[in-house]
């Protein structure tokens, strides 16, 4: 991927502006949020830290829910700017598998669309014309940062060096190796709930084996992967007739 | 079939095939949710296993092609960002900062991003209407009736005449910001009775501005990003996204300024700066008396600056000296230490800054509110921050032509000086006729010093005044409510008759960056789309009303298109340049800092002789806040506001509804939490003198044990905002009401509304 967005979580006030901007482009539904901010407390008083997370589709190398999508409805873009992870709401089946495969627990079901998964989708149609993405464009504090990759990587790594020399010393910037979107971040990953670095491929092996208790199993018994995928579609009409009730 | 049941039916084939190809293959798959053989499957041999429908990789743009540009600038907070709307067939498409304003610089807050939906908002006013239901408050249907305008202007009129000549002009209110026509009108009626929301907002702050700079310009701006040493009390604009607040932090801390943030609770200003020093609620005086001791005694004064351009610093020196940081210690509940170690860093690490922004810091919080805003200029004042790099700056906002010179007025009458919330009692701040939320509602329900029948109100909402249920019941009282506004708020449904105003993105006009302007600056309105509805400008309301009531000829030959054009030919520009610039008129010049002061002395008096000649103490002195902790109502109440609203106008927005997460909570340190059997997410009653609200608990760290914390502008009982109806509560209902005496005991120059200055007892629901 040559493209990235470099989110600095140290200069991040988590006022939403991201999120609202890429929810009025998008026009997605009520319930749906394609990027939001989570807040993180640790420790206790009066010795407290407050953090936000950008929480949003991290656009992996390799993706579990691409790989675990029983339809293949899951892509990679192709091209020079390409390499963000979309789907295809024509095939998505709503089945969810999506959900528990990714290590960052991204993908929303959106009831008023078919179920269809909704995600951030890197802004692809504008950055593969060599646009930016919404929520850079929007961010007031200049703490999303869109551009060349490998640009966004130096970049990143000198403000690290910057908070480290000031005393910061968890600080790091995360994906460089894995995702399309870079953190910066200056706590240990777990504080923002963000899986250990490197976990693309044994991650999406563990998160699979977890959603769907033993591989191995499942296929030697057959059938019993169709079943799983079966109840959890039965599961999420249900969660919706109730909402519209 | 539902569409979703074809699809599934469709892909369980596929899949299935596709998984017998694979095991047909011997593929092991690690993923094999698809590579397992279902026993109910019968393969049809005939069918190809390529059927699997191909996906479609087009990606899907949401834009639209541009068809035009317009200018406009931000209507929802004073900052007025100017705007850049890009239009597609017609229609309000994207909102962007604008690039050349110094307010925006590219960008906006949250707020100015999710306007395209308040502007196309189905439940905003569309025509004028009466009310047919004579019972009035919330839960009753005012059963409207939609009118044309002149029956509007009729009837209002005819209510308004009537009171005049039944009880004098006086027993009409206007309840509205400060607007040339609105000000016109109420001067040719006679009635000294404007009152705007000040005094629950910065009152404090400006009336000690005003004693010791002796300018009239706006204290609020703050060149916060060049700062190097940020010491905030509770100055908290970037955790409430105010975009040029936000950044400019932003860029402080980024640069490596040092920043203490001092506050009961830990916002993400604090948080981002580093140390956190939660002092007790209402005793940030006592360590601002502590630091000017220390700062005078030990000499760490700005000398040049000091002994240039304020005076009296023997006087400021005598005053002190009791204020040790021990003594401070034991009212704040902050080391001795960290104070010292605090005063030190703060007058020798240049440029410092005590940043303060209206209801932040030094607005009208507590009964002691306005000693602590008068200690944030004398600190800023010590170590040389106002008026210079990194400091306090005085707005250069370009002047312009007023409304009087433009239309010289008729003469007006005579106007009584008793206004109805007893404004014109407090010396320093009565002359501005900001008026008083805080002491109007029991001056109608008393009908003290006299009985007021009517009012005009415009946009100001019923949530926004202090105890706001007892606010209704004084709404209740008079004979004749008329409104102005574009949503049915709930001061809309208190309303007898209806004035639906455009949204300003509908609007023309002018901004002159009186928040954020280092050189003069105008930005360009203009309506970015044809009015959505049967809606008319203030200032034509205004006009329609004073024809019908007879007072036609304070408006012959207004008009705002002639007042824009006397005020950009005064600035040496035109509507034509204007636009081809981007909408932004400049006049950049380097910034000089200010060298002399419109004081009796020509400085900055850190003696005050104007508070002295108004009868106020003309030095800092200690004095706790109003009311303390009982066994009744055992914590401390604090009000913050999200970044995603601007008080109680934005909540039918469901943009920032989903963003900020429909309901305010009552955050609680979790210790306190536990000594009340809460739980998070549990709900809560907490109720003060005045009142009570029913909240969900948030329990977390980052507040003082001692103290709870309800975020401002949910509660919404009008009907007609559909997203923001019941949607959380209203912590302004619990915020007592003040009669005009205890507000003149307070010794207030700023007559601020103390809208923090009451305890809560906290209870499981």
């Amino acid at each position: 991927m040559n493209k990235a967005m470099l989110i600095d979580q140290t200069k991040c006030i988590g006022c939403g502006a991201c999120t609202v901007e890429c929810k009025a482009k998008y026009e997605a539904s009520y319930s749906i949020l394609r990027t939001k901010m989570l807040g993180y407390e640790t420790g206790s008083f009066p010795d407290v830290k407050l953090r936000y997370k950008k929480h949003a589709c991290m656009h992996c190398f390799v993706a579990a829910c691409e790989e675990i999508c029983p339809v293949d409805a899951i892509f990679h873009v192709e091209g020079e700017n390409g390499g963000m992870v979309e789907v295809d709401k024509e095939t998505c089946i709503g089945c969810g598998a999506c959900i528990d495969a990714c290590p960052f627990t991204v993908p929303q079901l959106d009831p008023e669309d078919d179920d269809n998964m909704e995600k951030c989708s890197f802004c692809a149609f504008r950055v593969v014309e060599g646009a930016s993405t919404y929520c850079a464009e929007a961010c007031p504090v200049g703490a999303i940062d869109f551009g060349e990759r490998e640009e966004l990587i130096s970049k990143g790594e000198e403000r690290v060096a910057v908070l480290r020399e000031a005393g910061k010393d968890k600080a790091s910037l995360y994906g460089t190796d894995d995702t399309g979107v870079l953190l910066l971040i200056d706590e240990d990953p777990e504080e923002y709930e963000l899986a250990p670095e490197g976990f693309t491929l044994s991650r999406v092996g563990w998160r699979a084996l977890n959603a769907y208790g033993g591989l191995a199993l499942a296929a030697a018994l057959g059938g019993y992967g169709y079943k799983v995928v079966r109840e959890r579609w039965e599961e999420n009409k249900e969660k919706e007739s109730s909402t519209k009730e | 079939m539902s569409k979703k049941e074809e699809k599934w039916k469709l892909s369980r084939r596929a899949f299935l095939l596709a998984s017998g190809a694979a095991v047909t293959a011997g593929a092991a798959s690690n993923f094999l949710i698809a590579g397992c053989q279902p026993e109910e499957v019968e393969r049809d041999p005939d069918d190809p296993v390529d059927e699997q429908p191909e996906i479609d990789k087009t990606l899907v743009s949401v834009e639209p092609e541009i068809t035009d540009t317009k200018f406009n600038f931000c209507g929802i907070c004073s900052a007025n960002c100017a705007m850049i709307v890009d239009i597609a067939d017609d229609k309000a498409w994207r909102i962007r900062g604008n690039p050349d304003d110094q307010v925006a610089e590219g960008h906006l807050c949250v707020k100015g991003y999710s306007a395209l939906k308040d502007l196309y908002d189905p439940d905003r006013l569309k025509h004028p209407m009466k009310r047919t239901n004579p019972e009035k408050g919330p839960g009753v249907d005012p059963e409207w009736v939609k009118i044309d305008w002149d029956e509007a202007f009729e009837l209002a009129a005819n209510a308004y005449n009537e009171a005049i000549e039944e009880h004098g002009p006086q027993s009409l209110a206007f309840i509205s910001r400060g607007h040339d026509w609105m000000n016109r009108l109420q001067r040719a009626i006679g009635t000294p009775n404007h009152i705007q929301h000040h005094s629950t907002c910065f009152t404090t702050y400006t009336a000690v501005w005003r004693a010791a700079m002796g300018t009239g310009n706006r204290p609020f701006m703050l060149d916060v990003g060049r700062a190097k040493y940020i010491l905030s009390f509770g100055w908290d604009q970037p955790s409430k996204a105010k975009n040029m607040s936000a950044r400019e932090y932003v860029k402080a801390v980024e640069n490596g300024a040092k920043v203490v943030y001092v506050d009961p609770r830990l916002t993400i200003t604090g948080a981002l700066g580093g140390e956190w020093i939660p002092i007790k609620p209402g005793t940030d005086l006592a360590f601002m008396l502590a630091m000017i001791r220390i700062i005078v005694n030990e000499e760490l004064y700005d000398k040049d600056y000091v002994d240039n351009y304020t005076s009296g610093l023997e006087q400021l020196a005598a005053a002190v000296q009791d204020y040790t940081p021990e003594w401070a210690a034991e009212i704040t509940e902050v080391d001795a230490d960290v104070i010292e170690r605090v005063a030190r860093e703060f007058a020798t690490t240049k440029p410092a800054l005590i940043p303060n922004h209206k209801r932040d810091a030094g607005g009208p919080n507590y009964a002691n509110s306005w000693r602590v805003a008068f200690c944030i200029n004398i600190l800023n004042a010590l170590v040389g921050s106002i008026d210079r790099e990194g400091g306090q700056i005085i707005g250069r906002t370009p002047s312009m032509v007023s409304f009087d010179d433009a239309f010289p007025p008729p003469d007006y009458p005579e106007m009584p000086d008793a206004r109805i919330d007893g404004f014109e009692k407090h010396p320093i701040i009565g002359p501005t006729r900001r008026g008083d939320f805080s002491t109007i509602t029991e001056a109608i329900l008393d009908e003290e010093p006299y009985p007021l029948k009517a009012a005009f109100i415009r946009k100001h909402n019923v949530l926004a005044f202090p105890n706001a249920p007892r606010f209704v019941e004084a709404l209740q009282k008079l004979d004749f409510v008329a409104v102005c506004d574009v949503w049915p708020s709930e001061m809309v449904q208190m309303a007898d008759v209806v004035f639906p105003e455009p949204y300003y993105l509908e609007s023309s006009g002018f901004g002159n960056r009186v928040y954020h302007a280092f050189y003069p600056q105008i930005a360009l309105r203009e309506p970015v789309i044809d009015p959505l509805y049967d809606t008319r400008g203030y200032g034509g309301i205004i006009t329609g009303l004073a024809q019908a009531m007879g007072y036609g000829e304070y408006f012959e030959g207004v008009s705002s298109g002639e007042l824009n054009e006397q005020r950009l030919e005064a600035l040496g520009t035109s509507m034509e340049e204007l636009k081809q610039n981007n909408g932004i008129w400049s006049d950049e010049r380097p910034f000089e800092g200010r060298t002399e002061w419109d004081t009796p002395s020509n400085k900055i008096e850190l003696y005050s002789t104007v508070l002295e000649e108004n009868g106020y103490d003309p030095l800092p002195h200690w004095q706790p806040k109003k009311e303390m902790p009982t066994d009744e109502y055992p914590y401390y109440m604090i009000i913050s506001r999200p970044p995603m609203h601007k008080m109680s106008q934005t909540q039918n927005n469901e943009l920032m509804m989903q963003a900020y997460g429909e309901e305010n909570s009552v955050m609680l340190n979790s210790a306190t939490a536990a000594d009340l059997g809460v739980e998070d997410g549990d709900e809560v009653i907490v109720e003060s003198r005045a009142n009570q609200v029913t909240l969900k608990a948030k329990v977390m760290e980052g507040i003082r044990p001692d103290t709870v914390c309800i975020e401002h502008g949910f509660g919404h009982w009008s009907r007609e905002l559909t997203i923001a109806f019941n949607k959380g509560a209203n912590e302004g209902d619990l915020i007592p009401t003040m009669p005009i005496d205890e507000m003149l005991a307070a010794g207030d120059p700023g007559a601020g509304s103390q809208m923090q200055d009451f305890c809560v007892n906290v209870y499981k629901a």
